[in-house]
């Protein structure tokens, strides 16, 4: 799959070896984890939300919070947390959260939107638009609309 | 029975009807508030509901990540 920001032989690195004497050893491409877990069986009930985040460092392990859909606004509302420690030590920390909902969920067609706060430093992002790629993965776009201080 | 009789009975009598019809309206409404009510607390509780989702994440450790994603830098 050619997505903007992943290519197939990206390495990634799953959560349960975050921080582990493991974690050698442990890690797939992109491609290998589409092939292995999300196969056209997958697809026939499942859409993937792709979602980047990066936090200030490695240390912090980001997690997914609350996810809530308002029937008023037709707006999806999902929670993430880096868990910053305001720490400005090591490099930066990038991760993907693949979020896993019913087929469908998203109907682009009418126009229902996705926001994403990063709960914990208080960024926040918008989903602008976004595509389906091989008709199976949603890509999301974001835009940052909002950000605190250091 | 005098006429005056008469007339006081007719009058006792519209005055029980009209009586009848005002306690059912009032009953008409209280049932139209009450549900009115029940549909807004349905309301509310539809406006923000759970998605349900299952999520893995991953740190991804290919440094070509960086620089195509310049809307969520730091």
């Amino acid at each position: 799959m050619d997505l903007p920001f992943l290519n197939e032989n990206t390495m990634l690195l799953p959560s349960k070896y975050w921080m582990s004497d493991e974690s050698r050893g442990k890690e797939i491409t992109y491609q290998e984890l589409c092939q292995n877990r999300f196969d056209d069986d997958f697809f026939e009930t499942n859409d993937l939300l792709l979602i980047p985040q990066i936090t200030p460092n490695l240390g912090p392990k980001p997690t997914v919070g609350d996810f809530q859909y308002d029937s008023q606004a037709k707006q999806y509302e999902l929670q993430l947390y880096s868990n910053d420690t305001k720490s400005r030590a090591e490099a930066q920390g990038v991760f993907l959260h693949v979020v896993e909902v019913e087929k469908g969920l998203m109907d682009e067609n009418i126009n229902e939107i996705l926001r994403i706060t990063q709960v914990d430093t208080g960024y926040t992002y918008t989903v602008v638009s976004y595509d389906h790629v091989s008709n199976t993965v949603s890509l999301l776009k974001l835009t940052q609309t909002a950000e605190l201080g250091d | 029975m005098g006429k005056g009789r008469w007339i006081v009975w007719l009058l006792l009598l519209v005055m029980t009807f009209a009586g009848c019809g005002t306690e059912a309206e009032v009953i008409t409404s209280e049932i139209a508030f009450e549900e009115e009510s029940e549909s807004q607390v349905a309301q509310s509780e539809h406006q923000n509901h759970s998605v349900a989702y299952a999520t893995e994440s991953y740190m991804v450790v290919s440094p070509s990540f960086y620089p195509s994603i310049p809307w969520c830098r730091f």
